[in-house]
């Protein structure tokens, strides 16, 4: 046996044996302070708490924090494009308990704009963000028109429905689950959403999910601060008597249309309808084929 | 004592031929051998009984969890030291892996009269011819084979390692980890957000499963918690990671260290691939294998001569020459 053989057997024999001895040593109740960190997990739970604070209570206590919304997403070329902003948690609140007292007896305008107007301040941030990035990216004409409209489209569909009681869940199949919340992945459902199914462009932006009429206002209202010439349609999709297929789009004028067809006149423009409930490559300004028929569309802001 | 006796069938006899230094430093190899081992399966089990406390709170549960994780844990343990046990005796190795080369050289020879003695004898002789031709050992050599067998070996025991450091470190920072989960168990945020309060909007973040979920795992149901209170192996995990941080690592780097070091060692050590006892369990294979090719040829050889005596086939051919 050579002595480098003995050498390395004696040194692994070693290491093992020390190394079980610092094992060992550990589990002695007395010398492990210095490994764990304790403070590491209180921070982990206080910040849950910090998050709490944050989000639940706005308008309650502290109507001044803001909260980073992040946005991302890819237009029909596949180009990724990503903005982040800073909203108060106060406006959310406020555009939300707006929303819950919104009924008959005030409802004195058009209900999409009075929605926008109250979550002016929200949209203006992620307005100033788009801004920075379109500037950024030199995009104009129909490539902003792009850039806008599929920011919109890309968060995923939630169900919603203004009646209390079952959840809409069930109705939507097995991709669904049991869960009436708007969650972020569109797996959820929302019912009980007074007055007219639809959320504020403010609770749009926080929560990242929303149904046709939702998306379509924050769209609009975006479109317009852009200086386009935007509207919100409403009309039916389906000849059905028990289900006619009540639907929200965009609707865009001034623009020539991808697809040539359906359009709405109104006040002596052309609105050509833009389908942003979610994000497909087919989904451009003009197409409406995904949908049986197109009756009885009009604008119902502009 | 002799540990080595129990687990790597080392007896005493195969050292018959070495000297008196090589038997002790023989015996004192596999004997650490042998207790490393006996110590990796002990921490095996150790971790199965940390595991099964966590799942099921239940000491006869966490008892079987232990004896199975250890029992399994023992016997891949066990085989990935067998497979790294080869001698590095060549010609040895190449015989043994291909005995039609030792049966080659007695394929002409007339057993029909030999006694299982002389048999034996033979068998024997080959034994101390291979013996004495085989007193230098050499490196192995490469075959590209041998990235993949390592490879598996490796990745086995590092899967192996990682599962018993995280039992173990579990076991070591179990205080801690209790009064953490007493934090999350009593986090405000938590139980607020698991009431689901439609007005605010803490649903709109969809955490209300998770947070009822978390909740769930560290609220005893009907008995006390036994050693971590919590019944989610996950969230325990989750917390020794935070509150180890990088330490962690460390930690898990030395049980893999430890579980490794062994096979390391019955790889490239001499005292094992080149030492006398692997030399003399492969002889004795060899012996062994050639003896009984040796009776089998005998059997053999004698069916044949009295089918040759007592059967005449000639009659069977001639009778078929006439037929024709």
């Amino acid at each position: 046996m050579s002595t480098k053989d003995k050498g390395f057997f004696s040194v692994s024999s070693s290491i093992f044996w020390v190394i079980l001895g610092i094992i060992l040593f550990l589990l002695l109740p007395y010398f492990k302070n210095g490994f764990y960190n304790e403070e590491k997990v209180k921070e982990w739970v206080e910040n849950f708490e910090e998050q709490k604070h944050t989000i639940d209570s706005i308008g309650n206590s502290n109507n001044s924090k803001k909260v980073v919304i992040r946005w991302t997403w890819k237009d029909y070329n596949m180009d990724r494009h990503e903005i982040s902003f800073r909203v108060q948690q106060g406006e959310i609140q406020r555009a939300k308990k707006f929303r819950i007292g919104y009924n008959g007896l005030n409802f004195n305008g058009n209900i999409y704009q009075d929605f926008i107007n109250i979550s002016e301040s929200v949209i203006d941030s992620m307005y100033q963000a788009m801004l920075g990035d379109v500037r950024k990216k030199k995009l104009r004409d129909m490539d902003l028109l792009n850039y806008i409209v599929t920011a919109i489209q890309t968060p995923p569909y939630t169900k919603i429905t203004n009646e209390e009681g079952e959840c809409p869940c069930k109705d939507m199949g097995s991709n669904w689950l049991d869960d009436c919340y708007p969650r972020p992945d569109g797996q959820g459902c929302c019912n009980g959403v007074v007055p007219l199914a639809v959320y504020t462009p403010a609770e749009f932006i926080y929560q990242k999910t929303g149904d046709c009429d939702t998306k379509a206002i924050l769209a609009y209202a975006l479109l317009k601060k852009f200086k386009y010439d935007a509207a919100v349609l409403v009309g039916f999709t389906s000849n059905s008597i028990k289900d006619p297929g009540a639907h929200c789009m965009l609707g865009v004028a001034g623009v020539k249309p991808v697809v040539p067809g359906a359009k709405v006149r109104h006040s002596g423009r052309l609105y050509y309808p833009w389908e942003v409930t979610s994000f497909n490559p087919y989904f451009v300004l003009g197409n409406i084929n995904m949908w049986q028929v197109w009756r009885d569309w009009e604008v119902v802001c502009n | 004592m002799n540990l080595g006796k129990y687990l790597f069938g080392f007896r005493d006899e195969y050292l018959n031929k070495a000297s008196e230094t090589e038997r002790a430093e023989q015996t004192y190899s596999y004997n650490i051998l042998s207790l490393m081992f006996l110590v990796l399966t002990t921490l095996c089990i150790a971790a199965g009984i940390v595991y099964g406390l966590v799942i099921f709170q239940n000491w006869i549960f966490a008892i079987i969890c232990g004896l199975l994780l250890g029992g399994v844990s023992f016997i891949l343990l066990l085989l990935v030291f067998f497979i790294n046990m080869t001698t590095r005796h060549t010609e040895l190795y190449q015989k043994m892996t291909n005995m039609k080369e030792v049966f080659a050289e007695y394929d002409d020879h007339d057993f029909t009269g030999i006694s299982d003695e002389m048999a034996l004898q033979i068998a024997q002789q080959k034994k101390m011819e291979l013996r004495d031709r085989n007193q230098v050992t050499e490196t192995p050599k490469f075959h590209a084979s041998n990235i993949i067998t390592t490879t598996i070996k490796v990745t086995l025991v590092l899967v192996l390692s990682c599962l018993i450091a995280n039992a173990i470190e579990i076991f070591m920072f179990k205080n801690k980890i209790n009064a953490d989960i007493a934090e999350i168990r009593n986090s405000e945020t938590l139980k607020k957000v698991a009431s689901r309060d439609k007005d605010s909007l803490n649903y709109l973040e969809g955490k209300n499963a998770l947070a009822k979920w978390t909740l769930d795992v560290v609220t005893e149901k009907e008995t006390t918690f036994k050693m971590i209170d919590t019944y989610s192996i996950l969230l325990t995990l989750e917390i020794l990671d935070r509150g180890l941080g990088n330490w962690k690592l460390l930690l898990d780097f030395l049980f893999a260290l430890l579980f490794l070091v062994p096979f390391i060692l019955v790889r490239k050590s001499k005292r094992y691939s080149g030492g006398v006892f692997l030399k003399e369990v492969a002889l004795s294979d060899i012996t062994t294998s050639l003896m009984f090719f040796i009776l089998a040829q005998r059997k053999c050889q004698q069916v044949k001569q009295i089918i040759t005596t007592d059967y005449k086939y000639d009659s069977f051919i001639k009778v078929t020459k006439d037929v024709n």
